[in-house]
């Protein structure tokens, strides 16, 4: 937000706007059965649990009983949505490790899985749509530049809905290293939005004097987790963990039963043989 | 201002830096040498004299190159030859000012003949407001403040993305400017309250907060709506979260505090300077659009829709037109009227194509809607925008400074007029 900042801005823009080529790219939606899924991680000891079955958990859907479906594990090709911050305190040797760490995570996808990537400063832009050519993801993560202020409302908000495009699994990791000074939704609305989507969200901050408040509750209404962090330096090694959390995870699905469609439903997921459950705490239908 | 042309660069704002600016904390100063401080002043007055308004001259330039130490001493010795100017027998305190030396008799006599001869050439008031428009202009064209040193009346603070990132003397000749405005008290009020007025444009155009700026502004001219309306968007930009993060994080020293309040009391605040100035000029829309904004962000919608409404936005710039359709969606939807909303949101998006708020309040409006098509597509839509027009057509990101789109328009018409 310095003058010098403010150039970088107006060069950057002249130069964009100088271009005669306009890029757009396209997202394919599909539709989605009324199902309700949840993606569940069972740890012991801090060790995840293999080899539950249908008939190991137990779902309560406002406190009402349901019936287990389907118990997957490590079946469903994922959708792995990165939504990285781009703005100007991104730049520089940030912006090196930030795509040190996507190309990592890129690379530790099975050729079934399809990525995603969403960038946001002040604009928010889809880099590459659901694919599973990851070519075409790391070739957008490496023309990103980090400029401009920053709307991660907004794009988490992109990367949610990119994550409810598809049927796939959706695991959304959202980076940033700032202050939400220029998104046009607020909190709430995605937050609402997150809590009637599948999307798992996690989230890397780096520490800044402004809380990660909304990444917080971002992760916890879905059933994800937040890592905050001092540098940039564990980039790598942390989405490279939180890929290999999600594929621990069990996708448990149901079809409700006995209760009201519309509103907040409040999840209870159980293992008979206990051990410790995460997973999203509800969601709004 | 709020009413006059838009100007594209102003949307081009984004990311300037926050200037914070502190309340006064006096310290100690070193004496100063008495000849040389007369002969500065005398200095002072033959720059005042010389400079062109609104340039960077030579003028400007040696005045600015003054140490804080000696400016502060200048600026006892403006007052004392504003009133000699005025009233050429009245009598000087020779009493010293807290940490300023008293005048020696020889000094006493080298005021007195000053000021004769410069009121005798250039009319008093003309003078005092001629060396204020020197000092604003040396505000304006030299960022420059110097290190923070012991003894600065004031300190600002800049921040990036609501992270304090440096401290340095905030500049004194802002307060000198004021402080020769106030001498020149009522004569030269109209070109105070316009000078008050574009300086204020000014300073919000380049996000260089001043509290106490539009304070002493509203002091002199209480009855004005511009500077009630200008305070208003003071208020509302403390409310947001870089001025809020900042507030709360930077680390001054001891001695010294930051002039923000609270979101909700900035927020408060906003609403009364907005409404305000809609009692003093009805017609000012543009401060209708702003305090139906800071309603909703004080959770009220019902209040912020009425505001709205009453809102005629037809020979607005087009930028206010997609503000107002965007807060009035924004206010509609949390009313649950639904059709409202999105014609709002709709008609914002057909005012500016190439934004991408419009897209994104459709996409969660569809989605809090359980509309789950209608959310992709909008989603889709907003994924199609080019991505270099984004960059340029999207007034949201300018919000914080549209208010401000004028400010080199007013200061050079006010440079342009005769000094009266």
């Amino acid at each position: 937000m310095t003058r010098t900042r403010l150039g970088a801005v107006l060069v950057g823009s002249a130069l964009l706007a100088a271009s005669a080529v306009v890029r757009t790219q396209e997202v394919t939606f599909s539709s989605k059965v009324e199902v309700v899924r949840v993606d569940v991680l069972v740890t012991d000891k801090g060790q995840p649990v293999h080899g539950l079955g249908r008939s190991d958990f137990e779902i309560k859907d406002n406190g009402v009983d349901q019936q287990i479906d389907l118990v997957s594990f490590d079946q469903i090709p994922l959708n792995v949505i990165l939504a990285f911050d781009m703005s100007d305190s991104v730049a520089g040797d940030r912006l090196e490790r930030l795509r040190t760490a996507g190309d990592a995570i890129l690379g530790a996808l099975s050729t079934r899985d399809q990525s995603a990537l969403v960038t946001f400063s002040h604009a928010v832009r889809l880099g590459a749509p659901l694919t599973t050519d990851v070519s075409r993801v790391r070739t957008a993560l490496s023309r990103a530049t980090g400029t401009g202020s920053t709307s991660l409302i907004d794009g988490a908000y992109a990367g949610i809905q990119i994550g409810e495009s598809d049927a796939g699994r959706a695991l959304l990791i959202v980076f940033s290293d700032g202050l939400d000074t220029s998104s046009w939704l607020g909190a709430d609305k995605v937050l609402d939005a997150a809590k009637r989507s599948d999307v798992v969200a996690y989230a890397v901050a780096v520490r800044s004097p402004a809380k990660p408040e909304f990444l917080r509750d971002l992760t916890s209404f879905t059933g994800g987790r937040l890592f905050e962090v001092e540098k940039a330096e564990k980039l790598e090694a942390i989405f490279v963990s939180i890929l290999e959390e999600f594929r621990q995870r069990y996708l448990v699905s149901y079809t409700p039963r006995g209760v009201a469609r519309e509103g907040w439903h409040k999840l209870d997921v159980r293992v008979k043989r206990g051990g410790t459950i995460k997973a999203r705490p509800g969601y709004q239908s | 201002m709020p009413r006059s042309t838009s100007n594209s660069r102003a949307r081009r704002l984004v990311g300037a830096a926050a200037l914070l600016w502190l309340a006064y904390s006096v310290a100690a100063l070193a004496a100063d040498d008495p000849n040389a401080r007369v002969l500065r002043l005398e200095r002072w007055l033959k720059a005042t004299v010389r400079h062109e308004p609104g340039t960077r001259d030579d003028s400007s330039r040696e005045v600015a190159a003054w140490s804080y130490a000696d400016l502060r001493v200048l600026r006892f010795d403006e007052i004392v030859i504003a009133k000699l100017l005025h009233h050429p027998g009245a009598s000087i305190r020779v009493a010293s000012q807290r940490d300023i030396p008293a005048y020696t008799a020889w000094q006493v006599g080298r005021l007195r003949d000053l000021a004769e001869a410069y009121a005798t050439e250039n009319g008093h008031n003309r003078l005092l407001v001629r060396g204020a428009l020197l000092h604003g202009d040396i505000a304006m064209t030299n960022p420059a403040t110097g290190a923070l040193e012991s003894g600065n009346d004031g300190i600002r603070v800049q921040s990036i993305d609501g992270e304090a990132v440096g401290l340095d003397a905030s500049p004194i000749h802002w307060q000198m400017a004021r402080l020769l405005f106030d001498a020149a008290r009522p004569e030269s009020d109209a070109v105070a309250r316009r000078w008050y007025i574009a300086t204020a444009a000014w300073m919000q155009s380049r996000e260089q907060h001043d509290t106490t700026h539009l304070r002493h502004a509203r002091e002199m001219f209480p009855n004005d709506a511009v500077l009630q309306f200008l305070s208003g968007c003071q208020q509302e930009t403390y409310a947001g979260p870089e001025i809020q993060a900042t507030a709360k994080t930077a680390v001054l020293p001891a001695g010294y505090h930051l002039d923000i309040e609270s979101e909700s009391a900035a927020l408060r605040d906003a609403e009364t300077f907005l409404r305000r100035a809609l009692m003093l000029d009805p017609a000012m829309t543009e401060a209708r659009i702003r305090l139906g904004h800071v309603l909703l962000a004080r959770g009220r919608p019902q209040d912020a829709a009425e505001t709205l409404r009453a809102a005629d936005t037809a020979n607005e710039p087009t930028e206010l037109q997609y503000f107002h359709a965007m807060f009035l969606g924004q206010a509609e939807e949390s009313l649950g009227r639904v059709e409202q909303a999105r014609e709002s949101y709709t008609r914002a998006s057909t005012l500016f194509p190439r934004a991408q708020s419009p897209y994104l309040a459709l996409g969660a409006l569809a989605t809090r809607r359980g509309e789950r098509a209608t959310a992709l597509k909008e989603t889709q839509r907003l994924f199609d925008l080019p991505a270099a027009a984004v960059e340029i057509d999207e007034p949201w990101w300018s919000y914080r400074v549209m208010q401000a789109r004028n400010a080199d328009a007013l200061l050079a018409a006010l440079f342009s007029a005769p000094i009266q």
